[in-house]
């Protein structure tokens, strides 16, 4: 009886040891797998991210690319020369776009180069229409921007100012250091009135790049103020 | 066929670009060009084109507002740069468009459709008559549709408010003009005031009864009735020698 005992005693034991060791295997397997898990997401968040910002990330708008073709097809007839300069700016733009697609941030100075074969570009369609000035403060020109920003704004100053205007109107751009971020400003002459046809397609992009780039410490803003439209972005330095 | 032209386009780079292209088609004869719809606009009432080609994207106001303004819109062919969505817009009697840079084969096709279409749209009548005739046409913007009608395939219009509804096989969009103004412009040869909110096109219609107090009742090809005040009556009876 008492041999019988011991060996349900012993049995028990076993048993009782199995099931802890069952249940520890278990826990350890749980939670391995819900650390994969969470990985997985994170990994799946930030591929997430990533594909938004490079669909975010500036395409030259069609619309401005055809129009540019097509004028610098009419400029051969009057001034080769310009039309050669017109067409390199052209690719350079288009290299530009094509490149820096899987580049979070670029210096503002490269990022200037392509807002003057912007501006260059439009003068050919709006000639006299346009006249473009800027202030660029020259410590921030090494600063690092998320590619095609500026040249967002300044493509929303042509599309909704200028090109709105029979008799043209005025860009300027503006970078200043203020404390610890980087101010960027486009100012052009017209109002600030959002077209029903219009879908801020341009506007809600830079928002939302800022946003997933930077978090609330960035921000933009659009204004009407004296006749003006004035676009502000602040980008934090770090 | 001759046919005398226009170019309403914002670019000058791009108006160089269609006269270099018009220059291999000696038979359009171009007759003027303008920067914006308003001078457009004028420029049409001056010289009255056979054939219009108009930018979409122009400052202040675009080129359907060009058309929407014109009483006759000569042939038309847009130039666009990239904008199927404004050359979707079309629901009725498309017209033509062409995408800069153009393609000079696309060109020469644009313009042979031109010349059919104004063969068929030539009347013996002159053409400094204030009235329109059964072909010629009227743009339509409604919402975010647009119609090219030709008058003659409009049945009847009807007073809404300020403004008019046009009634064409199946379709009756608002038109921004009232009725009055309408009414002074189209032919007198087919188009009747039937009362003070409509006015028919006596080819439409299928059936004319005797109503009450010496009225008419007219059924339209459409199904529609139309009631003829007692007054108009007696000329209807007078213009169709009933």
């Amino acid at each position: 009886m008492y041999k019988d005992f011991g060996i349900g005693l012993l049995l028990f034991n076993s048993f009782i040891t199995i099931i802890g060791w069952t249940i520890f295997y278990m826990s350890v397997k749980i939670a391995a797998k819900l650390n994969a898990n969470r990985l997985e997401r994170a990994e799946l968040n930030s591929t997430l991210k990533q594909a938004q910002l490079n669909t975010l990330k500036g395409q030259i708008n069609p619309h401005f690319m055809f129009n540019s073709l097509n004028n610098i097809r009419g400029l051969m007839l009057e001034d080769v020369e310009k039309s050669r300069d017109m067409l390199t700016k052209l690719s350079e733009m288009l290299r530009y776009s094509l490149t820096k697609n899987d580049v979070n941030a670029i210096a503002l100075e490269e990022e200037l180069e392509m807002v003057d074969n912007y501006i260059a570009l439009s003068k050919i369609q709006f000639e006299n229409r346009l006249s473009f000035t800027k202030e660029i403060q020259k410590d921030t020109l090494d600063i690092q921007i998320p590619p095609m920003i500026i040249q967002l704004l300044v493509e929303n100053a042509a599309k909704h100012g200028i090109s709105n205007l029979k008799s043209g109107g005025s860009i300027k751009l503006i970078t200043a250091r203020n404390g610890e971020s980087l101010v960027i400003k486009v100012v052009n002459t017209g109002k600030l009135m959002i077209a029903q046809s219009s879908t801020q397609l341009g506007l809600k992009n830079i928002k939302q790049r800022l946003r997933l780039l930077y978090g609330t410490s960035a921000s933009f803003s659009l204004k009407e103020e004296n006749e003006k439209v004035v676009a502000t972005i602040n980008i934090p330095l770090k | 066929m001759n046919m005398k032209a226009v170019i309403v386009e914002d670019s000058r780079l791009a108006r160089n670009e269609l006269k270099e292209l018009i220059k291999k088609h000696p038979q359009i004869e171009l007759v003027g060009e303008a920067e914006n719809v308003d001078d457009g606009y004028k420029l049409i009432q001056e010289t009255n084109p056979d054939l219009l080609f108009l930018d979409i994207n122009m400052p202040e106001k675009d080129g359907f507002e060009l058309l929407e303004m014109l009483d006759d819109v000569p042939i038309t062919i847009f130039t666009t740069a990239f904008d199927e969505y404004a050359i979707k817009s079309f629901e009725y009697n498309a017209l033509d468009y062409l995408l800069k840079p153009i393609n000079a084969k696309r060109f020469a096709q644009a313009i042979e459709k031109a010349e059919t279409k104004l063969e068929d749209k030539n009347e013996p009548a002159s053409n400094t008559q204030e009235r329109l005739t059964g072909n010629s046409q009227i743009f339509i913007k409604d919402g975010e549709k647009c119609w090219l009608v030709k008058i003659g395939d409009i049945s009847h219009f009807e007073i809404v408010g300020n403004y008019t509804r046009v009634f064409f096989e199946g379709e009756s969009p608002m038109l921004y003009k009232s009725l009055n103004q309408v009414e002074e412009k189209l032919p007198e040869k087919y188009f009747f005031r039937a009362n003070r909110q409509q006015i028919i096109n006596t080819n439409f219609i299928t059936n004319v009864v005797p109503w009450f107090n010496g009225k008419l009742k007219i059924t339209m090809t459409n199904g529609d009735e139309v009631e003829v005040s007692r007054r108009q009556s007696y000329l209807f009876k007078d213009k169709m020698s009933l």
